[in-house]
């Protein structure tokens, strides 16, 4: 239980990593903000992969299963962010995404 | 044989056509950005590969940061549709290029996830715009 809370811990940070560090170089391509922003952005984005190391599997089922994390980033970014709702069949499909990436990671073997 | 009518309409498919073969694109090159840039990093850090590594990995992350600023879609279940791709394309990666071989649960994970995303983004809904400009 102490390593699934770890892990989905591990998970989010990253998920806040790559949102936060791309939104800063969409900051400083898209809105002209200064050079400092898309410095930063590029920071907090090798952070990002730095962080998915600490995941204790290997390569392909760390990114695989943060995948899952990052729909429902998107589907919760949506509801924060664009201000719009998520319909019942978005938080439906989020939840067998959840459960098909749980039973990668989780599953006992 | 066209009327101005249908040519009109074929205009605007071809248009929307052209939009979604651009979007998919760029989740495409973003996606091999974002995997292969942290597959970089993880070299340097998990397997003892040279710092180096890590430094051209912390750059096409930085790619990876710039290539959405080019999609024309705003719609975060598009982005939702994108970690669908991004889960096949990572478990594919870790096989044909890490190695190592997903056993069933693996694969049986990755389908109902695979599943979930196609309910996010195919279950039909009325008139919503999916593209800005």
């Amino acid at each position: 239980m102490v390593e699934v809370t770890a892990t989905l811990g591990i998970f989010f940070f990253a998920a806040l990593l790559e949102i936060g560090g791309g939104y800063l170089v969409w900051k400083w391509l898209k809105d002209h903000k200064t050079k400092i922003f898309g410095l930063v952005g590029a920071l907090i984005l090798f952070s990002y992969g730095i962080v998915m190391t600490l995941q204790p599997e290997n390569f392909g089922k760390v990114y695989a299963t943060y995948g899952g994390i990052f729909v429902v980033a998107s589907i919760i970014w949506g509801y924060w962010v664009d201000k719009k709702k998520p319909d019942r069949f978005e938080i439906i499909g989020s939840a067998v995404v959840l459960i098909g990436v749980a039973v990668m990671f989780y599953f006992p073997r | 044989m066209y009327n101005s009518l249908s040519y009109k309409k074929n205009l605007v498919l071809m248009n929307n056509a052209q939009k979604i073969m651009s979007s998919v694109v760029l989740f495409f090159l973003a996606g091999l950005c974002e995997i292969g840039g942290g597959y970089l990093v993880w070299l340097w850090l998990r397997e003892d590969f040279s710092w180096m590594l890590g430094a051209v990995g912390g750059f096409v992350l930085f790619l990876y940061g710039i290539v959405p600023t080019f999609q024309k879609t705003y719609f975060h279940r598009v982005y939702a549709a994108y970690g669908g791709v991004f889960i096949v394309m990572s478990v594919f990666w870790g096989w044909l290029i890490d190695g190592v071989h997903p056993d069933s649960y693996d694969i049986i994970g990755t389908i109902i996830a695979v599943i979930g995303v196609l309910i996010i983004f195919y279950y039909p809904r009325k008139g919503e715009k999916v593209w800005s400009r």
